[in-house]
Order: C-alpha cells, then structure tokens, then sequence
C-alpha cells in the first residue's frame, strides 16, 4: 500500500481536479490507503521541518580568499583580427590560391572554367576583393598581404 | 537592482573576480546545507562547499548559459557528494538501525515520536528526531538521497533536478517514489497513524 504512486503525486499536488475528486473518494471509502497517505504526509512534514544549515560565518572570505590566487577564468572569445589568427588566415588563403593555379589545367577544367557564368565571375572576383582588402587592411605591409593580393590580381 | 546570476558570470569572465563574490554570497547557504544533507554535515561539510565554489570557479570559462547557473551549481554540488560519499565509503562506517535507543550524556534514552494530533504544521522537531531524520536520509543510497533531498528539503522541480543530475525526468519520478518509500519504513515509528482497533501508536 506504501507503493501507491497515486499518494506521492496527491502530495506534490500534482493530480488534476478530477484525480483528485477521484482520490478524495477512496481516502474517505479506504481507511488504510488514508493511514498511509497521512503518513506519507507526516514523512514530508519531517523532511521539511529540519532546520536549514547555516554555513561557518568565514566560509564566503575562505571561498574568495582562494579564488583570487586563482587564474582568472576569462573566456576567449575568437577573434580573426588578432594578429597571430590574421597572419594565419592570409597564409591558408594564399595555399589555397596557390593550389587552384597549379593545378594542371585540361580541356575538362577550361571547359568548367569556361560554362562559368559571367555573374558567378563577376561575384567570385567582388568576393576576393572584398577579403583581399579586410585582410591588407589589417596587414599593411606584411609580405602575406602582398602574396594575397599578387594571387587575387592574378585570378 | 541585483545583478542576474548571467551578468555576474560574465563580468567573472570578463576578468572581474570580486564579482564571483556575489554568486558565493548568494548561493553559500544552499550549496553549504545541500551538502551537510547529502554527507551528514560535520567539519568538512564547509571544506566540501569551498571546494564546490573553487570548482565552479575554475570551470566557469566554459559556462555558456545554456543551463541556468543554479542549476550548473547543484549539478557540480552533486558531484563532488558523490566523490566524496565514495572516498568515505571505503572507510569502515557505523550504522544503527532507527528502533535502537540513542545515546545521550546521561545514558540511553528513546527518541519520542511528534505529537501529531495538534496541527501537523506546527509539529516541531526535537534535536533528536532531526537526527533520526538525519540518519534516515543517509541511509538512503546516494541517487535516491539526491533526488529527496533536492525535492523535498530543498524545493526543486523535477525538471531542475534532471538538469542537475542529468537524468530524465521519469528516473527523477520514479527515484523520488523510492526514497519516499524508503523514508516511510525508517520513519515509521514516528508518523505512524493510530487506527481505531490496531496497535498503532504515535
């Protein structure tokens, strides 16, 4: 009878008005089942009744005393711009440029080449552009920069 | 106006320590008393809670809010209980069964059951029968401590103590179904009710 699950949802209040009209029935119609669901009741209120524990009145200076010889744990967030990531960046689009012109060009790749539409030239070129600036712009001077901007012309 | 638990843990993240202090402060009683209810309380009670924070702390870079940070919290608080329920259960441990009579300074003596014929409510408990309560939870194993703990002494949802514990919400249901029926067998000689021809007693 302590098994009925019934009981433990009728003391989270978790049955709806009718399950709960319903239980109210068989509380009034069984005494067992309502010895049992009192003493559930009982068992809830003990739980209940135990004082909260109140922590040592240094704890909080203890806590914070250790967190500060810590490392701070601050978040990275990525960032392109940065000089080492940039430097990178170039470096990756410069291969991959590199890669596409050195790869041999036959009938079957001018062919592709040239099934090309102008818009889709036109879009890939503004695309290049566009990066080749944000990246010489954050680079001025720097030898990647140039190589990227020699491959872009190029293409 | 407070700071959300969000805007301190990203001021944290952004550098600013002291601001960590503000989530310690706000949350040192619940974590401090979660742990005195899952271990049985004693002097490292308030080590085990220091750790929590310390923990918490050093992982906080990688708390990206897609839980809330209570629930982050207990979930860490709930860990290290178990780690250290484990490291104490290699130890060799007293139990006593609940009909034993407690010792006390002037000898043994019986823990007397709540007078529930006032109202329930009002029923306060003695120093002794919060220890036999205390007892009993410990008795409990670990998973089913957490869940009855979590939902009935500390008032979470189902829902927030199967983000804490990482668990459905059904295991949560049906942990809480066995820990409650747990407690009322070690409970009962103190919430027994009295039927009107059986041997019942308070």
């Amino acid at each position: 009878m302590r098994r009925d699950k019934t009981i433990h949802a009728w003391l989270d209040q978790r049955l709806s008005p009718g399950e709960r009209e319903r239980f109210a029935e068989r509380l009034a119609a069984e005494p067992e089942l309502a010895a049992t669901a009192e003493e559930a009741r009982r068992v809830q209120h003990l739980l209940r009744a135990l004082p909260v524990d109140q922590p040592p009145a240094d704890l909080a200076d203890n806590i914070m005393r250790q967190i500060r010889t810590a490392p701070a744990p601050m978040v990275r967030r990525w960032a392109w711009w940065q000089p080492s990531r940039a430097m990178m960046l170039a470096g990756a689009t410069v291969a991959v440029l590199a890669a596409v012109m050195l790869v041999p060009r036959d009938e079957t790749a001018t062919l592709a080449a040239t099934q090309l539409t102008e818009t889709d030239r036109r879009f890939v070129q503004e695309c290049l552009r566009d990066y080749h600036y944000e990246v010489s712009t954050r680079l001025a001077g720097s030898g990647a920069a140039q190589r990227a901007a020699d491959a872009t012309l190029e293409f | 106006m407070q700071p959300t638990d969000l805007e301190l843990v990203e001021r944290v993240q952004s550098g600013d320590t002291e601001a960590f202090g503000g989530l310690v402060r706000r949350y040192q009683q619940r974590v401090y008393s979660h742990v005195c209810r899952m271990t049985g309380g004693g002097e490292d009670a308030a080590d085990l809670t220091q750790e929590v924070f310390v923990k918490v702390y050093n992982s906080l870079n990688r708390f990206r809010g897609q839980a809330s940070f209570q629930t982050w919290l207990f979930r860490v608080t709930a860990n290290l209980c178990v780690d250290r329920h484990r490291r104490a259960a290699r130890a060799p441990q007293v139990t006593r069964s609940l009909d034993a009579p407690v010792a006390g300074e002037d000898g043994e003596f019986e823990v007397e059951a709540p007078d529930w014929e006032q109202n329930p409510e009002q029923v306060l408990l003695t120093a002794e029968l919060q220890q036999e309560v205390r007892s009993a939870i410990l008795q409990l194993s670990e998973k089913l401590r957490a869940v009855v703990v979590m939902h009935d002494l500390e008032g979470l949802s189902y829902e927030e103590i199967a983000a804490a514990l990482a668990i459905p919400v059904g295991t949560v249901k049906s942990r809480l179904f066995n820990a409650r029926a747990a407690l009322h067998e070690l409970l009962l000689p103190y919430v027994r009710v009295r039927s009107a021809g059986g041997p019942g007693g308070k």
